[in-house]
């Protein structure tokens, strides 16, 4: 609702900021723009540690690159805050260079007009990515194009992650199975088996949260929007059969909510829960967690959400970098810094300070033993490699449609009718998407 | 003739408050236990009961107000939200109190619509404050500079309003008898209607305390480099994408809300005073 406010004021404070506003009208030719000596600013969301490796990145950036532009990193708030701060910015016509946000976040911005079309640089011929893109994997450039704004492509990615299952392997085994569950069936026997409510232990925390309900749709089959941005496909077989098969999970008492942010990476470490499915990022802190744990260490690993489809079908997610409107000379310093921090050398460091996914290709030569002294960050890239990775919807106001997703599937778990949930929820879906629509 | 309650009842209800004050402290003696725990207790030692061992560290972790102290650069984010602070709380005692006299003692033509004006703006949603402020603040400069995080908030409709029913019920005579005696509107708020005021007074200072402590959305808009960054920008330093380091947050947390309790503890008997005379109910 807040955020419903909020964008409902950038639409009316928008002809006001214009009179400050960042210029617009025609670029001239990528060409004839020159970057020499250009100060810029980018605003992303990193604390601590990876705030500190893009830091030094950024400072590498600073100190090689041959146009003497100068970029100064700001953290701008987590998530929330960042984009609360940037739709103000927007309003006041006074953006950063570059900024971190999500492909429905950049939608937001761009129904202001505010983002530049990372394409037009792309594909230029003198500063675009050439050769080098086809090093690029093609599922995570495609994330950033929306069709709701004609195919521009809104932002670039830094980096990813992927939605994965983890497992208890030793407790797997001891149960009798030699591996993680392939489809839904499997999964469901093996949460049967583990689940003893005496020793407090069962097979799988629940996620309720929007891109663990995306993850299970693709993972039948289905969609949750359409293709040509047109709106939102909740009340699908697929979505259906998701709902239910968890509804049941959880009626059975085979599978718990999640009590707590992360509380499910405590319980797999302490052999509560069998399964978990969350986000590469948290391989470190399942790592942390496990070493940690009660029963001390024990093999687990990572695999791909059980599936009906014939190869696995992944959600992959993470914020790109956008490019705001400013001037030619500011936006293409901006575009020389993403080019910058997403060739191999750089990416291969980000890697190793955030386990995120590299955008190219060949960034796993560089990582060196990275890979070997982190096996299940090894299998989750090799996952990567050989699924169908799919991302969620990028359009404006998904934020909100997040929110009414999780709802649904909470009040699905606490015993409401599917259908006519999942109705509701299609109907709100889309309605959203029509109001936030540009 | 007040009729006495019965021992029992008494007894219940004194039971039933006692559940009640020991329900609302677990979350903050949770805080604490958490925050002198190892990152391993905060794993395999976790209870919601203070009774139950594991809800306790096996030994105190103090270093971990160290590491949380320098990690995310609290020293100087402390010594910002002390500053910004002290002077929007001044700030607003100041306004308020010349306002609420004003609106109290003072008849001027619109007195009441000029009040009622200023009651509706409490009806405002801040989320749509926000761009207007940014814009104002921006156009002034101020941004990344200490005005953008105290002058926006100086004035407060409703410690005006909070004190404006206090200094209402003031004898008016004690004003007129000063007035005699040669005292300005100044002088009688200052030498009869602030002495007479210290809980409501005290109360405005907690409470804008609280508020401005607490504030983080509109420091991270209005700052763009650590130089003016309240302690609540650090303790979001913590918020981690992808897993927990609950010690180190929970003693940041520690850190952050030690001033509040502070002042909540000097203020308490001016705040609980003011709140049974006021009428308001949290």
């Amino acid at each position: 609702m807040k955020r419903q406010i909020l964008f409902i004021t950038v639409g009316l404070l928008l002809a006001a900021a214009l009179c400050w506003g960042s210029p617009n009208g025609e670029e001239s030719a990528l060409q004839e723009v020159d970057p020499t000596g250009v100060e810029i600013t980018y605003w992303h969301q990193f604390t601590r540690f990876q705030q500190e490796t893009l830091e030094a990145l950024v400072e590498e950036f600073n100190n090689t690159n041959q146009w003497n532009i100068k970029v100064t990193p700001e953290f701008g708030g987590r998530y929330d805050d960042l984009y609360n701060k940037m739709v103000t910015a927007i309003a006041a016509g006074r953006v950063p260079d570059l900024v971190a946000a999500y492909q429905n976040e950049a939608a937001a911005y761009q129904a202001s007009g505010a983002l530049a079309d990372i394409n037009d640089y792309i594909d230029d011929p003198q500063w675009g990515l050439g050769d080098e893109r086809s090093d690029y994997f093609e599922g995570f450039l495609q994330q950033d194009v929306n069709a709701q704004f004609g195919g521009a492509r809104l932002g670039f990615p830094p980096n990813r992650s992927l939605e994965l299952l983890f497992y208890n392997l030793d407790w797997l085994e001891q149960m009798g199975f030699s591996g993680p569950p392939k489809n839904w069936d499997e999964f469901y026997q093996m949460c049967r088996k583990a689940t003893n409510p005496a020793e407090n232990q069962y097979g799988y925390a629940i996620n309720t949260g929007a891109s663990n309900v995306f993850a299970q749709v693709i993972s039948r089959g289905g969609e949750v929007a359409k293709a040509d941005g047109s709106g939102y496909t909740y009340n699908t077989r697929q979505m259906r059969d998701s709902m239910a098969f968890m509804k049941r999970l959880y009626g059975e008492k085979f599978s718990r909510k999640i009590a707590e942010p992360y509380g499910e990476q405590n319980d797999f470490a302490n052999w509560k829960v069998l399964f978990t499915m969350s986000s590469t990022a948290g391989l470190p802190y399942y790592d942390g967690s496990v070493a940690k744990g009660e029963q001390g260490p024990f093999d687990w690993s990572v695999a791909a959400v059980p599936h009906t489809t014939a190869r696995p079908a992944l959600d992959i997610y993470g914020a790109s970098v956008s490019i705001p409107k400013s001037t030619p000379q500011r936006q293409l310093a901006a575009w020389l810094l993403v080019k910058y921090l997403t060739q191999p050398g750089p990416q291969a460091k980000w890697v190793e300070a955030t386990n995120y996914f590299p955008v190219r290709k060949s960034t796993a030569a560089q990582l060196g033993d990275y890979l070997s002294k982190n096996p299940n960050y090894k299998i989750a890239y090799d996952l990567l490699l050989n699924s169908d990775a799919k991302a969620e919807p990028p359009f404006a106001g998904y934020s909100e449609v997040r929110d009414a997703v999780e709802a649904a599937f909470n009040k699905i778990l606490d015993g409401a009718d599917i259908d006519a949930t999942l109705r509701d929820l299609d109907a709100e879906a889309n309605k959203i998407h029509r109001e936030a629509a540009p | 003739m007040v009729k006495e309650r019965s021992p029992w009842l008494q007894a219940v209800l004194l039971l039933l408050l006692i559940l009640g004050a020991f329900v609302s402290i677990i979350p903050f003696l949770f805080m604490v236990s958490h925050s002198l725990k190892t990152i391993a207790e905060t794993i395999t030692r976790s209870s919601a009961i203070p009774f139950d061992p594991k809800f306790w560290p096996r030994v105190p972790q103090w270093s971990n107000y160290r590491v949380a102290w320098q990690e995310a650069r609290f020293g100087l984010y402390f010594r910002n939200s002390v500053i910004i602070t002290a002077i929007t709380v001044g700030g607003i005692v100041f306004t308020s109190s010349l306002s609420a006299y004003a609106f109290a003692k003072l008849r001027f033509v619109g007195r009441d619509l000029i009040f009622t004006i200023l009651l509706s703006t409490l009806m405002i949603p801040q989320t749509v404050l926000l761009i207007p402020n940014f814009i104002i603040v921006a156009k002034l400069g101020w941004i990344d500079r200490l005005p953008a995080l105290t002058v926006p908030f100086l004035a407060s409709a409703f410690h005006i309003f909070l004190l404006r029913q206090f200094f209402s019920q003031i004898p008016n005579e004690l004003i007129e008898v000063a007035k005699i005696d040669g005292a300005t509107h100044l002088r009688s708020l200052i030498s009869i209607v602030l002495p007479l005021s210290k809980a409501p007074i005290f109360t405005v200072v907690f409470l804008s305390f609280i508020y401005t402590w607490n504030l983080l959305q509109w420091p991270l808009v209005v700052t763009q480099t650590p130089r003016w960054r309240p302690i609540t920008v650090g303790l979001s330093m913590f918020i981690t994408e992808a897993g927990p380091e609950t010690h180190l947050r929970m003693a940041g947390a520690v850190i952050a809300v030690l001033p509040v309790i502070t002042v909540y503890f000097i203020a308490q008997r001016q705040f609980t005073e003011a709140i049974t005379r006021s009428g308001l109910k949290e």
